[in-house]
């Protein structure tokens, strides 16, 4: 196990590598300039020829490139060009933020998702499945741009039960977790369902009944921890696609973190800004994979590593 | 144009003629300061020697005559944007010069008291809050509220002092000297005199700060050297007639430059001006607080009254999505928001809340690649300029929130030349393809053609763009009713500007925000080509040597008449077919008073006060 782990951390730095690299291509594979940005309309030649000399943009990209991996290897992100900042402190400055959201959108589709899930599995091809699977489609089909204002409508101004925007303790997180979880929770909804169906079908299940086992004991202590193997990881691969929505959610209700930098960095063309958040994200990514990974060793004691 | 700024127009004239010496000039500068205030009735009532040289609507030449037909233009109301006068004056007088604006009516009848909150949203946050290294618009109204220039530009949109109680300048218009107000202090206490203010500048100055726009502001500069306590002295190398105006832009607010050297990286999270209200803290993504300067003894010279000002606390608020500013807005988490186009007519007919639509400067336009086809070709440009039913445009684009542009400089831009409103191309589609005959394109059945082919071109616009998205949209289809193809390209805004830079697209939809007529340099200077603004890859000498001495003259007459010619050449030479200038519409709670628009679009809150304490 201990192997194992080792093995994954030192696999972890090719990705950063990789995905620095990726961004880096990318962004000056797409047009647009920083310097052009920042200046908006006060970008005359002289000024943009200026502050791309003081930049260093200047110089070729290799060099920019080789110059960016030497400083982040001894742990500087540079700063970002548009808030002239340290990258890690911008980082780590709307990072809670997003951590606390994505954290409660998990929460809200786990126990959303795996509830639905086992009552359509338990009550399969009658109405209160039919009605589940229903609601699933709405949670997988409806935009979460589109959700989060219609939750905002009815939850902050019709009902005035919750706030619009950001602010502190609970109730600011509700809506915008409830948002961004809802596709997740159709999807584990669904993955849950068809799991605990087919568990349903194996011949420990019947000998677990012909024992004279309880429907209820069946389900929890026998079946649910294998239907869950592939639940799990389906939770692990959907962080990345929480992340993702979190750059909608983030900008609908107004909350500070990583997914509104993101987006804010990318239109300024603010490369170390984007390299600091691809490297976050990777490193989230992996990591959160690796805790899957790790999990399935607990949940099922077949799985060996080596 | 008002008479106040007849008068302080004169007064600058004046000032800057080359008929008076330095001496006589600032002997003049005193005495016009002081007096100002009693005489400006008196001026009032013998305006008609003023009249002779005021550089009014009427004195433009006359314009040529219109082209013919076509649909009837509206009448543009004149006198939109004051001029950028520049007077000199002593706050120490106990009436300010120039009258401050009536307190906007509050229910109730509230008068002024301290206290209560405002809550402000801005669609995005600053970049960061060092006056230096930023040239975000929203990083400028931040700086509106803490920060203080030495010269300001009034609600009113003339140039008055504001820490300087004076300045002066030199005939040749190389050396501008500023008198600072006495007992100005930094939020943090320290004293802001002559060498602080030196400090400041030499800061923006310095190739480390990597200045964004402040080093642009402050132009050709040779030395700035603080004379004494008081008095502070910029030498430029060439003659600068755009520095009067760039003075009073926010990023040359007045920072401080020890702390500023103290807190490094960290200073554009922690500012230290001198504004009304101090920084109190900024919490990433959601919100910027402030609070109310009790020391502040040095309010500029047009504000309503002197001192601290009423509101307590300023927290500006950052909604990214209009759609939840203004939910945040009826929700009642919010007191001022820029509304969307979408939810203006609805947040006005619940008669809830005051609205106030402005101008705030810019333009948008159809701009030309004049140097690739086919918009190389003259007749091409003249003829789409005769294509177009503007109006349907500007309905389609803005639902009827904006009004429409003539010529390169809007209406809320000094500068802007009255007699663009009929010397500017009308609809006329029989001249449309008279200039496509000339160029050997013809009307055949419902397609303009040339050897077999039907026109077409493409249209650059930008992404997320809801005015572009509709307005594209009507453009394509009349010009298909006309015989043209138009393909529609939409890409995001970066990409646009960089494609656009490199001359790399055939017409664009694309407009500025800028509050100066030195846009001209920016969007049309032939140095600005490549790297620069100059987008239409326009390469003038004439247009070049017009624009040249728009910066350099500082005879406010001549550089007039400059700004008429430049827009005269733009328009003759069909550089671009100007479309618009929307307007932006502010929401507020009502439970304000004393508030108004300044002219470079932000709310200008210092005579402000809760009326619901």
């Amino acid at each position: 196990m201990g192997r194992f782990i080792l093995k994954r951390v030192v696999l972890v730095i090719p990705v950063l590598i990789g995905v620095t690299l990726l961004t880096f291509m990318m962004v000056h594979l797409v047009p647009g300039d920083p310097i052009v940005v920042m200046l908006g309309d006060r970008a005359t030649a002289e000024n943009v020829e200026r502050l791309r000399r003081e930049f260093g943009f200047d110089r070729p990209l290799y060099v920019q490139y080789l110059d960016y991996v030497w400083s982040a290897l001894q742990g500087d992100l540079g700063s970002s060009i548009r808030t002239r900042q340290p990258v890690l402190d911008e980082v780590l400055r709307v990072f809670p933020s997003t951590l606390k959201l994505t954290a409660a959108a998990v929460l809200v589709a786990t126990v959303v998702g795996v509830s639905a899930g086992m009552l359509a599995a338990t009550a399969k091809h009658r109405i209160v499945d039919f009605l589940t699977m229903a609601l699933v489609l709405v949670g997988i089909s409806t935009p979460t741009f589109f959700s989060s204002l219609l939750l905002i409508l009815l939850f902050s101004l019709k009902l005035d039960l919750l706030p619009v925007a950001a602010g502190s303790g609970i109730k600011p997180l509700i809506l915008p977790s409830v948002a961004l979880a809802a596709p997740a929770a159709a999807v584990l909804a669904r993955v849950t369902r068809s799991s605990l169906l087919e568990e349903l079908r194996k011949d420990y299940v019947r000998t677990a009944y012909a024992k004279g086992l309880k429907d209820r004991t069946v389900m929890t202590v026998h079946v649910l921890k294998n239907a869950l193997i592939p639940v799990v990881t389906i939770i692990g691969l959907q962080v990345g696609g929480l992340m993702a929505g979190a750059v909608i959610v983030e900008s609908v209700f107004a909350r500070p973190g990583i997914g509104r930098f993101a987006v804010t960095s990318i239109n300024a063309r603010d490369l170390p800004a984007i390299q600091g958040i691809a490297l976050v994200a990777a490193l989230i990514y992996v990591t959160v994979n690796l805790l899957v990974d790790i999990l399935y060793g607990f949940i099922d004691p077949r799985i060996k590593y080596r | 144009m008002s008479l106040r700024d007849s008068i302080s127009g004169t007064s600058l004239r004046s000032l800057m003629g080359a008929r008076l010496t330095r001496r006589s000039m600032l002997v003049r500068a005193g005495a016009l300061g002081a007096g100002m205030a009693l005489a400006a009735p008196l001026l009032a009532a013998c305006g008609g020697d003023d009249d002779d040289d005021a550089p009014t609507a009427t004195s433009a030449p006359a314009a040529p005559t219109a082209t013919t037909g076509g649909a009837a233009e509206p009448t543009a109301t004149t006198g939109g944007a004051a001029e950028p006068t520049a007077t000199t004056g002593s706050v120490a007088q106990a009436t300010p010069t120039i009258a401050p604006p009536p307190p906007t009516p509050t229910p109730g009848g509230a008068t002024a008291e301290v206290g209560g909150t405002w809550r402000l949203v801005l669609g995005q946050e600053p970049d960061t809050l060092d006056a230096h290294k930023t040239g975000a618009y929203v990083s400028g109204v931040v700086h509106r509220y803490i920060g203080d220039t030495l010269i300001h530009k009034s609600p009113q949109g003339e140039i008055l002092p504001a820490l300087a109680e004076s300045y002066e300048v030199t005939e040749d218009g190389l050396t501008w000297t500023f008198i600072l107000k006495d007992g100005i202090k930094f939020h943090d206490g320290a004293v802001c005199d002559a060498n602080a203010v030196k400090a400041c500048y030499d800061r923006a100055l310095d190739p480390e700060i990597k200045s964004a726009v402040t080093i642009g502001q402050l132009g050709p500069i040779e030395s700035i050297t603080a004379l004494d306590d008081k008095t502070i002295e910029f030498k430029h190398t060439t003659s600068n007639a755009v520095f009067f105006d760039n003075m009073a832009h926010p990023v040359c607010s007045v920072l401080n430059a020890e702390a500023a050297a103290a807190a490094g990286d960290a200073y554009g999270r922690n500012p230290v001006l001198t504004g009304p209200w101090k920084f109190v803290s900024w919490e990433a993504g959601v919100e910027i607080v402030m609070e109310r300067n009790p020391d502040y003894a040095w309010s500029p010279q047009y504000a309503g009254h002197e001192g601290p000002p009423y509101i307590q606390d300023l927290i500006i608020k950052i909604f990214p999505e209009t759609a939840t500013a203004v939910t945040a807005l009826e929700a009642g988490e919010v007191d001022q928001i820029e509304i969307n186009q979408a939810d203006i007519q609805r947040i006005k007919d619940t008669g809830k809340y005051e609205t106030i639509e402005f101008f705030r400067p810019g333009a948008t336009f159809m701009e030309f690649n004049v140097s690739r086809p086919p918009f190389d070709d003259i007749n091409i440009r003249k003829a789409f300029n005769h294509i177009f039913d503007r109006e349907a445009i500007l309905d389609a684009a803005l639902e009827g929130y904006g009004r429409l542009l003539y010529s390169v400089l809007p209406q809320s831009i000094w500068g802007w030349w009255p007699g663009s409103v009929d010397y500017a191309y009308k609809m006329d589609h029989d001249k449309a393809l008279e200039y496509f005959a000339a160029s050997g394109w013809t009307k055949e059945g419902d397609k303009i053609v040339k050897d077999g082919q039907q026109f077409k071109c493409t249209f650059t616009t930008i992404s997320g763009n809801q005015a572009q998205s509709n307005g594209s949209q009507v453009i394509q289809a009349q010009l298909r009713s006309f015989g043209i193809e138009m393909e529609i390209k939409t890409t995001d805004f970066t990409t646009v500007i960089s494609d656009l830079k490199a001359g790399n697209y055939e017409v664009s939809y694309i407009g500025y925000a800028y509050a100066s007529p030195d846009i001209v340099f920016i969007w049309f200077h032939s140095s600005n080509i490549g790297t620069g603004l100059t987008l239409s890859q326009n390469n003038s000498p004439e247009l070049d040597a017009l624009i040249d001495e728009s910066r350099s003259n500082p005879d406010l007459d001549r550089r007039l008449e400059l700004y008429m010619e430049i827009q005269k050449w733009i328009t003759d030479n069909a550089i671009h077919v100007p479309l618009y200038e929307a307007s932006t519409t502010y929401g507020l709670q009502p439970r304000i008073a004393g508030h108004l628009v300044h002219p470079d679009g932000h709310l200008h809150l210092l005579d402000a006060y809760i009326t619901d304490l």
